[in-house]
């Protein structure tokens, strides 16, 4: 341990203890007189104004996952890795309608899961019970990404083993497990703040120690010119470009159908308040954008990622890149801002995962009568599990494979994009029909993906197979006959047919087939706050 | 994604105003930026470069502030058409 750095180390645990201590607290603040409904546990009991859900929303969209593999793949690929901006930017007004429409039907019918909608709309438990699965089986690696940022940062800090890993995560489960959503919710504000200060002033200093920005991407250039790999450089190959748009579409489509992005949206105040959001969270594009060409400025600095077991480890770049030009105290602070920014998205994507459960899988089909308190204790632990089989995934698997596993469970989340984002504008598909698009779109999620190959590119110009399948989300058109080299997300493809199958089943079903009762009315998908038909504001028990 | 589902229908003279739509024409701003962050051949460019970074990448920060305005506009729109209706 002789490379310990220590004054980070030190920084980075103070801080790290702090928020910690405010994840306790968090259980007093706004406190009801019942912690104990799913509702209040689960959703904060349904009272965060504007300001509040901005800070809780953004903590869920800038996870380190998003800090320290963005900029991994600009420093690896180069422009590709740039589309999470254009990402970001569709994915607002894309949604804006979306989410005004879920949290308006989930307030006045009281919805707290996406399946709970699916359910409402199609009444059908079987297809909430595929959604609900959908969102358990997509949102674990993505916890389990959040850990690779964690111990990434730990890596460069020098500590060893698997110990503090461990440790981290710990803490994690035991304040969300007292507090629930308050506790990220809190802690979200601090590290926003850090992000911000962290990330401004790495794209200010650094570019100026390195030249300019005319060096860094001469530097960039001059590297992928270099390598033997023809998908690289600092802008797009000829055929890469509409994987780079369907990328950006389909991530922006998956983005919110996640559970744990829609946890935001349940726990806001009002409708008002949810599409005023999506009007001001396109500021953290920009952040997205600057933390894109941190990527770039690690080459100019000669950035050489750190090795675990003979690989280099890519997420590693961003933390050398701090810890080489920021003086070690406010390394440490860098460092604190990804691990907690790591912790706030975990929690609450477990919180959500833990939600599905209970509400879907077990109030369904296993305890019919549970009681409100029988709910809570329920997602309480199902929260753990998750958590743990997540840091199970990190300890025991390679994190190039945990990375693809994350891939293969978006394009798992797109498949609910018929059920849950359609079902939102028209009841037109038939229960049965949205049933056979699920099965058959994530049957070719798995194809699509199965036949993808990771390929390592040697300067000699040979080409080798690093992993036979699951080795990247780009599906090439080749494999369904076109003579082409273009590439396409493979999501695209999945959810392309599952809407086929969705459109051709419901014609045929329609009138021959006994479809579900839809509970919702037209205008249960514009109520807002005050309106006559939706829930009082203040804590209920979570009886639908 | 722009509200298709149509209005109920108003219930008559003297009773509650007419409940609440998504639709609008101000909803067709939304496409903006949509295309243009995902025309890729119009922007996979080096030149114009500004500062030395090249056009691709400047390009796509300027196209998060035209999202930002034409959600703003869109969301705006909505908010004063609710107000007007009490």
């Amino acid at each position: 341990m002789e490379d310990l750095k220590v004054t980070e180390l030190v920084v980075f645990s103070v801080l790290f203890v702090a928020v910690s201590a405010m994840g306790f607290l968090a259980s007093r603040w706004r406190r009801p007189a019942d912690l104990h409904s799913l509702d209040e546990w689960g959703l904060g009991g349904r009272s965060f104004g504007g300001w509040i859900t901005w800070f809780l929303l953004g903590g869920d969209l800038y996870t380190a996952y998003t800090f320290v593999a963005v900029p991994a793949l600009v420093f690896g690929a180069g422009a590709v890795g740039f589309f999470a901006v254009p990402y970001t930017v569709v994915v607002f007004p894309l949604v804006l309608f979306v989410l005004a429409r879920m949290w308006s039907v989930s307030h006045v019918h009281g919805y707290v899961t996406p399946a709970d909608f699916v359910r409402g709309r199609t009444g059908s438990p079987t297809l909430a019970l595929l959604v609900a699965i959908s969102g358990i089986v997509a949102t674990m690696p993505y916890i389990a990404l959040q850990l690779v940022g964690i111990e990434a940062v730990l890596k460069v800090m020098g500590v060893q083993g698997q110990a503090p890993l461990v440790i981290a995560f710990a803490i994690l489960a035991a304040y969300t497990y007292n507090s629930g959503l308050r506790a990220p919710a809190l802690i979200a504000f601090v590290k926003d703040a850090l992000v911000y200060v962290v990330v401004i002033v790495a794209v200010i200093v650094i570019p100026i120690k390195l030249g300019g920005f005319g060096e860094i991407f001469d530097a960039a250039d001059a590297k992928f010119t270099a390598s033997p790999n023809p998908a690289d450089g600092i802008l797009l190959p000829g055929g890469g470009q509409l994987q780079y748009a369907t990328l950006a579409l389909g991530s922006a489509l998956a983005l919110f159908l996640y559970p744990h992005s829609l946890t935001g949206i349940f726990a806001a105040k009002s409708r008002r308040t949810v599409m005023r959001n999506m009007a001001a969270l396109p500021a953290y594009s920009f952040v997205l954008g600057l933390l894109a060409l941190l990527g770039f400025m690690a080459i100019a600095a000669g950035v050489t990622p750190l090795s675990t077991g003979g690989k280099p480890d890519s997420s590693t770049v961003v933390p050398l890149l701090f810890d080489q030009q920021f003086p070690d105290w406010f390394a440490g602070i860098a460092f604190a801002a990804v691990g907690i920014g790591a912790l706030v998205p975990a929690a609450i994507m477990s919180i959500a995962a833990a939600n599905l459960w209970t509400r879907n899988i077990y109030k369904e089909y296993i305890n019919r009568d549970a009681t409100p308190k029988q709910e809570a204790r329920s997602s309480k632990l199902a929260s753990l599990l998750v958590k743990a089989g997540a840091l199970l995934a990190i300890l025991a698997l390679d994190p190039q494979f945990s990375i693809d596993l994350q891939l293969i469970g978006g394009v798992i989340i797109l498949q609910t994009l018929p059920a849950v984002a359609l079902g939102l504008f028209t009841a037109w598909f038939h229960a049965k029909a949205l049933i056979a698009g699920w099965i058959v779109g994530t049957a070719a999620s798995v194809w699509s993906l199965y036949g993808i190959q990771a390929k390592a590119f040697a300067p000699d110009g040979t080409v080798t197979v690093v992993r036979e399948h699951f080795g990247g989300s780009a599906f090439a058109l080749s494999r369904l006959g076109f003579d082409t080299d273009v590439t396409v997300y493979a999501g695209f493809i999945a959810v392309g047919a599952n809407l086929v199958v969705a459109v051709l089943a419901t014609l045929l079903f329609r009138g021959r087939v006994r479809d579900g009762h839809d509970e919702t009315q037209p205008s249960d998908y514009t109520a807002e706050a005050g309106d006559r038909a939706v829930k009082p504001l203040p804590p209920v028990a979570s009886a639908t | 994604m722009a509200g298709t589902e149509p209005a109920s229908p108003s219930p008559g003279p003297g009773a509650t105003p007419r409940p609440r739509s998504d639709r609008s024409w101000w909803n067709w701003l939304i496409a903006v930026p949509l295309v243009l962050s995902l025309t890729v051949p119009i922007f996979n460019r080096d030149e114009p470069s500004v500062g030395g970074v090249p056009f691709f990448y400047w390009y796509q920060v300027l196209v998060i502030v035209v999202g930002v305005v034409a959600t703003v506009l869109v969301f705006r729109a909505h908010d004063r058409s609710d107000e007007r209706r009490g």
